[in-house]
Formats: C-alpha cells, sequence, structure tokens
C-alpha cells in the first residue's frame, strides 16, 4: 500500500539538488463511514511501519487522498555557522480545509513541529502568520485555507565544518478539518551546505509570509490605529471585558478577527467585531482559569485582517487582565 | 409608533432570551444537565441512573481520529479500569448528527470500549453541556453537581513524555474527599458535527 505523500513536490522546485525531504501523510478520508474507520486503523497501522522502516527519501511519493502537504523549505542553500536563517514548514491544503493556529479556537488542535539540525543548532519559537478565522455559527476557530508557511530563525553552531554539509529535519503533526478533520503527520528532512557566506534560496516564499506576520501595534508599518478599553469585569472573578477600537490609517482592510493566544490560562468568549465606516470595534470577555491566575496577567490577542491589497496582516494587543495593570 | 417600539422590544427580547438558551451552559459547582439517551444496545440511560456516582462524560465520534488516538491508547478504558470499583462510571455520548446505535455499536466493538456510547445525534444534551470539541470530559459528582469540565489532558498533541490526565486528577481528588483543583480546561479535538 502507498501511504507516503506530497501530491504537489513532483512540481517543486526546492531550490538545489542537495536538498531532500520525505513526507509522510495518514488518515482516512470519510471521516463518518464505519468501513473507513476500519481502514483507517490499518492504514494508520501500515503509515507508521512505513514511518519507522523509511529512510530519507529522495523525493516523496504522490499525496493521494490526504487534504494537506507539508514541505521543508530554507531560505539558503548554503548556511554560515553562527549565521541565522530561516527554516519552515509550507502547508498546502486542499480547497475548503484548514490546518490550524497556536491557539486553535473553539475545536481543533494546534499545529506542531519540531525542528532538528546538527548538534548545537539552536531554534526559535515559531513564527505564525496573521490567521483567519472561521466560525460556523455556533463555534470558532484559527487557522488557514489554502496554504501557509509556519517558521523559526535557525543558527548552526560556530564550530560547524565549512564545506560540508548538514541535515535540518522538521517532525510535523496536524489536524486538518472542514466538517470531518484527519490527523496528519510529516517528518521532513533537507540538506545545507556549509560556506563561509551564506546563499540565499525560496526567497519569494519567505519575504510573502514574513509580510503576514503580525506587527506591533505601536510600530509604524501598522496599518490601524487600535485603542483598547477595559471594562467592569461584571459578576466574573477572575475576568474582564475589552473593547478594542480600531481605526484605519490608510485603505480599509477587511475579514476583521480578533484572535486570542489564550494558551492554557484564558477562556475567551463573546468575541463580537463590529465594522465601522473607517475601522472596528471589537468586543470580547475574558477569564483566566483558576489556578492559572499567575499566567494570566496579560491577554495576547492578534486583531487580524486582509489589507486592501489583498494581504493577510495582524496587529498584536495585549489586553490587561488585571485593574490598573 | 410606540406600539411599534414596543412590538420591537418584546421580539428583540425573545431573541435575546433564544440566544441565552442556545448558549446555556453548565457551570462548575452547579448541578449538570440531566438527560435520558438511548445507549449503543438501544438501552434507556439517565444521568439520575447514577445518583451516589461519580459520572465521567466524554464526547465522542469514531470518525475524529483525536477521539480514535485516545481509543487506540486505551485512555478512557484505563480511567474505567481504576476507578469502576471506586464508584465511578464513563458515559461517552455521541452527539454527531449522523450517529445511530449501530454505527455507536460497531465503534464500540471495534474500539473493545468498556462503556458505552450514547446516541444524541439530535445534539440537545451536547449544547446543554456546551460540548465543542471530541473529547469533551466533564465530571459530575455524587450529588449530580459539575466539577470538571474541559480537556481529558494536557497533550493534544499525544507526543508528551510526562502527561497530567486531568480527568483523573480530579477524580482523585473527588476520592480523597477534596475540591478539584483544576475544574476547567480548554478541550481539544474534533469539533463536534452537530445537527443543523
Amino acid at each position: 500500500m502507498n501511504t507516503t505523500h506530497g501530491r504537489k513536490e513532483r512540481h517543486n522546485n526546492l531550490g538545489p539538488n542537495n536538498m531532500r525531504f520525505f513526507a509522510l501523510t495518514c488518515g482516512p478520508r470519510t471521516a463518518y463511514s464505519t468501513a473507513a474507520m476500519r481502514y483507517w486503523v490499518e492504514i494508520t497501522t501500515v503509515c507508521w511501519i512505513v514511518a519507522s522502516l523509511a529512510v530519507w527519501a529522495a523525493e516523496a511519493a504522490p499525496a493521494g487522498e490526504h487534504p494537506a502537504t507539508a514541505r521543508l523549505l530554507a531560505d539558503v542553500s548554503t548556511a554560515a555557522p553562527g549565521r541565522p536563517f530561516r527554516v519552515g514548514v509550507l502547508f498546502t491544503m486542499a480547497p475548503s480545509w484548514h490546518i490550524y493556529w497556536k491557539n486553535p479556537g473553539d475545536s481543533g488542535m494546534p499545529t506542531m513541529i519540531r525542528f532538528a539540525g546538527p548538534a548545537g543548532t539552536e531554534f526559535s519559537s515559531l513564527h505564525w502568520p496573521a490567521p483567519w478565522a472561521f466560525s460556523d455559527g455556533e463555534m470558532t476557530t484559527y487557522g488557514y485555507e489554502g496554504s501557509v508557511l509556519l517558521w523559526a530563525t535557525a543558527t548552526l553552531p560556530q564550530n560547524t565544518p565549512v564545506g560540508g554539509t548538514v541535515e535540518i529535519s522538521a517532525e510535523c503533526q496536524w489536524l486538518v478539518c472542514r466538517r470531518e478533520c484527519l490527523s496528519g503527520g510529516a517528518k521532513l528532512a533537507l540538506s545545507l551546505r556549509v560556506g563561509d557566506v551564506p546563499v540565499p534560496a525560496d526567497a519569494d516564499v519567505f519575504a510573502r509570509w514574513a509580510g503576514s506576520l503580525p506587527v506591533a501595534a505601536a510600530s509604524p508599518e501598522c496599518p490601524v490605529e487600535l485603542s483598547v478599553t477595559r471594562q467592569a469585569a461584571g459578576d466574573r472573578q477572575r475576568g474582564a471585558s475589552f473593547r478594542i477600537a480600531g481605526r484605519w490609517k490608510g485603505r480599509a482592510g477587511r475579514d476583521v478577527a480578533a484572535c486570542p493566544d489564550s494558551g492554557e490560562a484564558f477562556k475567551v468568549e463573546g468575541i463580537r467585531v463590529e465594522r465601522l465606516a473607517d475601522g472596528f470595534i471589537i468586543l470580547l470577555n475574558a477569564e483566566v482559569f483558576k489556578g492559572k491566575e499567575q499566567d494570566g496577567s496579560e491577554l495576547p490577542v492578534v486583531v487580524s485582517f486582509t489589507d486592501g491589497a489583498g494581504v493577510r496582516r495582524g496587529v498584536n494587543v495585549a489586553l490587561p487582565m488585571r485593574p490598573g495593570h | 409608533m410606540s406600539k411599534a417600539y414596543l412590538i420591537a422590544t418584546v421580539a428583540a427580547v425573545c431573541v435575546m432570551m433564544v440566544a441565552a438558551s442556545v448558549q446555556a451552559k453548565p457551570v462548575i459547582g452547579q448541578p449538570a444537565p440531566q438527560f435520558t439517551l438511548e445507549d449503543h444496545n438501544g438501552k434507556s440511560v439517565s444521568l439520575a441512573d447514577f445518583k451516589g456516582k461519580i459520572v465521567v462524560l466524554e464526547w465522542w465520534n469514531e470518525g475524529c481520529p483525536v477521539c480514535a488516538r485516545h481509543a487506540r491508547a486505551g485512555t478512557m478504558k484505563k480511567l474505567v479500569n481504576t476507578y469502576a470499583d471506586k464508584g465511578v462510571v464513563l458515559l461517552a455520548i455521541n452527539s454527531t448528527a449522523s450517529c445511530t446505535n449501530e454505527s455507536n455499536r460497531k465503534a464500540a466493538e471495534q474500539f473493545s470500549l468498556n462503556y458505552p456510547i450514547l446516541n444524541d445525534s439530535k445534539g440537545d444534551v451536547g449544547r446543554a453541556y456546551g460540548a465543542r470539541t471530541t473529547p469533551h470530559m466533564y465530571v459530575i459528582d455524587k450529588n449530580g453537581v459539575l466539577v470538571y469540565m474541559g480537556a481529558i489532558d494536557d497533550d493534544p498533541g499525544g507526543n508528551k513524555k510526562e502527561v497530567v490526565n486531568y480527568v483523573a486528577r480530579a477524580l482523585d481528588e473527588l476520592l480523597a474527599g477534596k475540591p478539584v483543583s483544576t475544574p476547567e480546561t480548554r478541550p481539544y479535538g474534533c469539533s463536534v458535527k452537530y445537527a443543523r
């Protein structure tokens, strides 16, 4: 049974020929059929056997039916010891399927990536482009349709021998949903040359997604003026209500969403976005879970929107959970 | 004019009440919503049947890979094996619109579950509990009071070495006569596929 995938990889230009990767995705196409469930167990078993036996393949096998594929990229083909470069996983989803942001929202699971490299290689935490909010009227989730690049900054140790190659790997796990959900996973790897001077690669992909990274509200490139008001806590012991007012500095954005980075500490409810002629108002209620008070002094929120040029963008806002904070 | 205003106000209040009833959510420390549903053998099961016992509810959908992962790992079965003789009952509730007693029976068989799957295909019980994900866990104490709701554990990806099982911890605390230290967490998993 052929179970390893990467539907589009055959056509991908990964840059230099020394980049190799291998992808593995598993899961049933139909989440409701009991017959499919029986196959699911078998397919999963086979997947894991294949995963444990497979050595890095030069190219991933065709994609079959799994609705998400993952591809490992670096913004260099030659990395220099001690010089930071970016390494990311580009996820591509079939139409109407989405994977999740770091806070999936009312349901779902955060997309997970574990990068690894030669001993001593340092990786930053993951960079998440501004997400979309998906709502069915009952539940709201946050994530990405179409495609998304999730990346980290990597730095090879100073003593990495120049002239050789290093292998960077990424172990990925995701839940991909439309109405039904499938779980997927991939073990990806790529080889990079090591040299005194870095040689750029895939700059356009990284530049495109860096443009979607949320910015600070105070930064000059922030296209919206934001003001946050903390309102009466009501009867919530560990909670507060917030009003975030936004005014476009230039061309109005659309599809505004408030995406709370709730982590494990916060419960956020009643998010409402009202559109105004020159901006928007966001209302939300936030509460710190009992026992998580020490982690819950500020609630990070990404206010995301699509700008006049059609680019998904975001602004980071921190909501003070304690009065006078 | 004032009549129209009155009608509009009444209509607005009605809409708000309907909205409130739809969104009514259970509250920690308050009685858990009552229910009567059929299990996968067609037998009627009520929350009231378990008076004097601690009841654990798991929102379930065999088509959700997160539920399937826990079923294969035996997460819930272990709870039953550990706590059944201490007066704890586990019930799975399936609020998937398309589920039937027959599909639940097949799933219970397929995963060799040692607890029943109740059929809530209309979604009324799921909505009364505010169940959002599969799995979404609830613990109800001997007096019928809701004492925990949220995730099964702190390991959404199923790859942590040391996992905190929130339900087991709540049960240990309850059985030791202590208050539940973490009464609410964020659930994870697939969304409940409610009837629309």
